[in-house]
């Protein structure tokens, strides 16, 4: 050590280094700033190795990638192809159906009667041995090992210079299940899960025609996870769809687990307060805008999907709009914008008027806010706010815990808490009365990104009507229309078909039975004639 | 560029026009003027509503002939580039003054009858954090947002007009017509003077209206429904109140249910109705003022339109709290110097460009003709 260095230390003015720090990185100390500079994803190296003709350099080659020595999950196993070609089967355990390697690959591989002279192997054993649906020669390395990364099965033949890819794939899911989230009376209760494959048929079972298109693609992450574009060829937007494949051709993440990231990458406004695509988990709904030209996006592991472009309306409609006879779904989808609008002002309308404006309040309306807050030590605002966020903290709670208790929470924290909060002069009954409508209101909306974004906007409107009354609320107001009259969903100003007006099904009045299920020229501009 | 424009549809330029000019029509009403000798505000101000959009239809006629794209390039080739964009600047700065006289009439109103404890400047710091955000997005913002108040405020509007229907009396309009014929007139110019820059703003929007056809039908489709919501209001509040009366009245349309209602829900409930009304007056105001640093900027040759917005801003800003706080008297004689002779300065570039244009076509004929 040097001199300096030495007295640095012995003084105190230095660190001596740890040997190891979670904070440091490969390209040194993180930024002042915690490094808010994303950092740059490093390009995919390409890998242009071929399938060897050996069994034993593919073994070699795939006990090296797929690091056997550590990794148990791999199976490398060796057998004699009809008792004279050296083969070997590499497959992942799990992922694979072991029954169907078992039986139509090995067994039949090892008891099978090769002919005296084959020129080509592989392409014999793919025609006249393994008895699997979906089974391909591929020569690079690079497919065969997403391959049996994804649970297919790979057998290498000695002397051929290509690997049969076999699709033995069969890991465990969860089966087709009950919407949770979307419940309807009357319709279809099933919902996506978090297979792809499961999904694309739940699809593909609700609309039987052939331009129905499922696309299937990596999705930019590392974790190599697989993405589906389903539309109809036939009608779908051009210009749309070319979109659509653009942003997801523009991923490029560490890894994507849920297509909720995949919703935050693709759209544009990266910090908007509404959701830019329609997010469901019935296959019927995500069925019925594919058949009016719309674009659903699937990911593998999720069991969502994401319809493109949305809008405002779209989000506020439920699935169950369209089994209902029209005045009935007019006057339920007439009652949810009532129920968010209610949600939305009366907590910031009443403090307006209970704070600014007491002259717009009849004298016995009056009476019952200074009767009922007599004893409440806290302002009227800060009683507002306090109460919401309380009710922002029981509907948390009653998400995250498990069924039953969630509902519990629920009960306990809407009775117990609040008689015990009015008992304890903390709030009013009036208040109160105020949050628990707001709330009810809230759940009337029936998509649950929209439901937060209003029950915090709600919170502003209490602030802005605290600050300012009746005027700053209606500037408040101004400002959030204003705001969404700017936010487009893929091109498709988010509050269409009311402003700008096409000619789309309406906002609010839903048509009759026999027009709905027409298709109209409206924001998705689907291909005409058709 | 940017200018901000967008793409909007028929019924948003048709909204932003009917509020913009309703707004100012409705709102910036000076009483003591408009009421002096008698009420005949249902006659000289749809009247003003409609010759402006006559002239406007003239402008867009002489935009058609000479193949000028818009506004600009009318006064750019029938004036030159200095006198064209003086002219365009001109209009700017009228339309920021109708912004200014809008929301000078409007907050006072609001700050006497709804918060009169409150400071004037807190009341111009809240409207004015609504315009400037709404006239930042851009026209798409404006209209848009324009088009979804729409409905609001126009069903308080027929609310407000019904519900005094039981007191409309026809011998409150005596004397008819009130004045004499060339005091009328004289009206009739004025308002045709308010209304006219904003006509000829929306022709400056061919763009983003999406062609000049559409341009001419929101045209007169806001004119029409201009003209009938103006007189309906002008009527209702001439057969509810003496013209004596209106004389001394600050926002006649807050206090049409006064008399009628001395008690009540409703009486309370009134207060509400000039939040809606205000609903209607901000994206009426801010295309006014994006108008401003529109024409500014395509006067000045400027490629982006935030600066400009700034500008306006803080002029609108300062113009509202010198009315109230220092420059009183200062102001009153800008505003009556503008009231009178505010109209001379827009008046002639439009004749003119008219005439120019119309001289270069013919030149151009008799050279065609020449030549062959």
């Amino acid at each position: 050590m040097r001199f300096w260095d030495r007295l640095f230390d012995m003084l105190g003015f230095g660190n001596r280094p740890a040997p190891f720090e979670l904070l440091e990185t490969e390209t040194g100390m993180p930024h002042f700033f915690g490094d808010l500079r994303r950092a740059r994803q490093s390009a995919k190296k390409e890998d242009k190795r071929k399938v060897p003709d050996r069994i034993a350099a593919c073994e070699k080659l795939a006990r090296g990638d797929f690091r056997s020595d550590i990794n148990p999950d791999l199976i490398l196993r060796r057998f004699i192809l009809g008792g004279r070609v050296n083969a070997l089967c590499v497959y992942m355990t799990g992922m694979v159906n072991e029954r169907i390697v078992n039986d139509f690959v090995l067994h039949d591989a090892m008891h099978a009667v090769l002919p005296e002279k084959t020129p080509d192997m592989l392409a014999y054993a793919l025609e006249n041995i393994f008895a699997v649906g979906d089974a391909v020669a591929e020569a690079d390395w690079d497919k065969v090992r997403e391959s049996v990364l994804c649970g297919k099965c790979a057998v290498f033949l000695d002397g051929a210079a290509q690997a049969a890819v076999l699709d033995v794939r069969g890991y465990e899911h969860r089966g087709v299940d009950v919407a949770q989230n979307e419940k309807v009376v009357r319709g279809p209760q099933e919902g996506f899960s978090e297979n792809l494959r499961t999904n694309i048929t739940l699809l593909r079972r609700l609309i039987r025609t052939e331009d129905f298109v499922c696309q299937l693609r990596n999705a930019g992450a590392q974790n190599n996870i697989k993405t589906a574009i389903a539309y109809r060829e036939s009608i779908a937007n051009q210009t749309l769809l070319a979109e659509v494949k653009k942003r997801l051709a523009a991923i490029d993440t560490d890894a994507m687990l849920c297509i909720g990231t995949m919703e935050q990458i693709t759209e544009r406004r990266k910090i908007s307060l509404f959701p830019q695509v329609l997010s469901t988990e019935r296959p019927d709904r995500a069925a019925a805008y594919i058949m009016q030209g719309y674009i659903v996006v699937l990911l593998e592991g999720s069991p969502f999907v994401n319809i493109m472009p949305t809008t405002l309306f779209a989000l506020m409609s439920s699935a169950e709009d369209d089994y209902m006879r029209a005045p009935q779904g007019t006057l339920v989808r007439f009652v949810r914008f009532l129920g968010a609008f209610v949600s939305l002002i009366l907590p910031g309308y009443f403090i307006a008027l209970a704070l600014h404006h007491q002259g717009l309040l009849s004298s016995e309306a009056l009476n019952t806010i200074i009767y009922s807050r007599r004893m409440v030590y806290s302002s009227i605002g800060a009683e507002m706010v306090f109460l919401l966020l309380v009710f922002q903290l029981i509907r948390e709670a009653g998400l995250r815990v498990p069924g039953s208790i969630g509902q519990a929470i629920g009960i306990i924290g809407g009775l117990v808490l609040g008689q015990a909060a009015i008992a304890a002069n903390m709030a009013s009954a009036v208040l109160l009365t105020i949050v628990a409508l707001s709330g009810l209101g809230n759940f009337c909306i029936p998509d649950y990104q929209l439901q937060i974004s209003t029950s915090y906007l709600r919170l502003l409107f209490v602030i802005a009507a605290w600050l300012g009354g009746l005027l700053a609320l209606t500037v408040a107001l101004l400002i959030i229309i204003g705001y969404t009259a700017t936010v487009k969903s893929y091109g498709v100003p988010f509050l269409t078909p009311f402003s700008p007006k096409t000619f789309a099904k309406g906002p609010l009045i839903r048509r009759g039975v026999i027009k709905q299920h027409h298709r109209a020229t409206d924001y998705t501009n689907t291909v005409q004639g058709k | 560029m940017k200018m901000l424009e967008g793409r909007i549809g028929r019924q948003e330029s048709v909204c932003i026009l009917v509020q913009a000019m309703a707004s100012i029509c409705i709102f910036s009403l000076h009483t003591l003027i408009a009421y002096e000798k008698g009420n005949t505000t249902y006659i000289w101000m749809p009247t003003g509503i409609a010759l402006s959009v006559l002239a406007g239809l003239g402008v867009r006629w002489c935009m058609s002939r000479t193949g000028a794209h818009d506004l600009t390039a009318l006064y750019r080739g029938a004036l030159g580039r200095i006198l064209g964009g003086t002219s365009l600047l001109a209009v700017a700065a009228a339309l920021l003054w109708q912004c200014a006289s809008l929301f000078n009439h409007f907050l006072s109103d609001l700050h006497g009858y709804v918060f009169p404890t409150s400071r004037y400047g807190a009341i111009i710091f809240w409207v004015m954090l609504a315009v400037a955000y709404i006239a930042w997005g851009g026209l798409e913002r404006i209209a848009r947002t324009g088009k979804c108040v729409a409905p609001l405020v126009g069903f308080t509007l027929l609310i407000t007009l019904l519900l005094p229907i039981e007191g409309y009396r026809l011998y409150r309009l005596y004397p008819f017509p009130g004045d004499t014929a060339g005091g009328i007139l004289m009206l009739c110019l004025r308002c045709f003077v308010q209304m006219l820059p904003v006509i000829l703003l929306t022709l400056s929007f061919t763009d983003a209206l999406q062609g000049e056809k559409p341009v001419k039908s929101t045209i007169i489709l806001a004119g029409t429904i201009a003209f009938v919501l103006v007189m309906l209001v002008q009527l209702a509040l001439g057969l509810v109140f003496t013209a004596e009366q209106l004389t001394n009245m600050n926002m006649p349309l807050f206090r049409i249910n006064m008399n009628l209602l001395s008690n009540g829900y409703y009486l309370r409930q009134d207060k509400v109705s000039v939040f809606i009304w205000l609903m209607g007056a901000v994206p009426g105001g801010a295309y006014l003022l994006y108008g401003f640093a529109y024409l500014f900027c395509k006067a000045t040759g400027g490629r982006n339109i935030r600066p400009a917005l700034i500008t306006g801003t803080v002029l609108l800003s300062c113009i509202l709290l010198l009315r109230r706080e220092a420059l009183f008297k200062l102001f009153e004689g800008v505003q009556g110097w503008i009231s009178h002779y505010g109209g001379l300065t827009i008046l002639p570039p439009v004749a003119l460009s008219f005439v120019l244009q119309l001289c270069k076509e013919k030149r151009k004929g008799a050279v065609g003709r020449h030549d062959a």
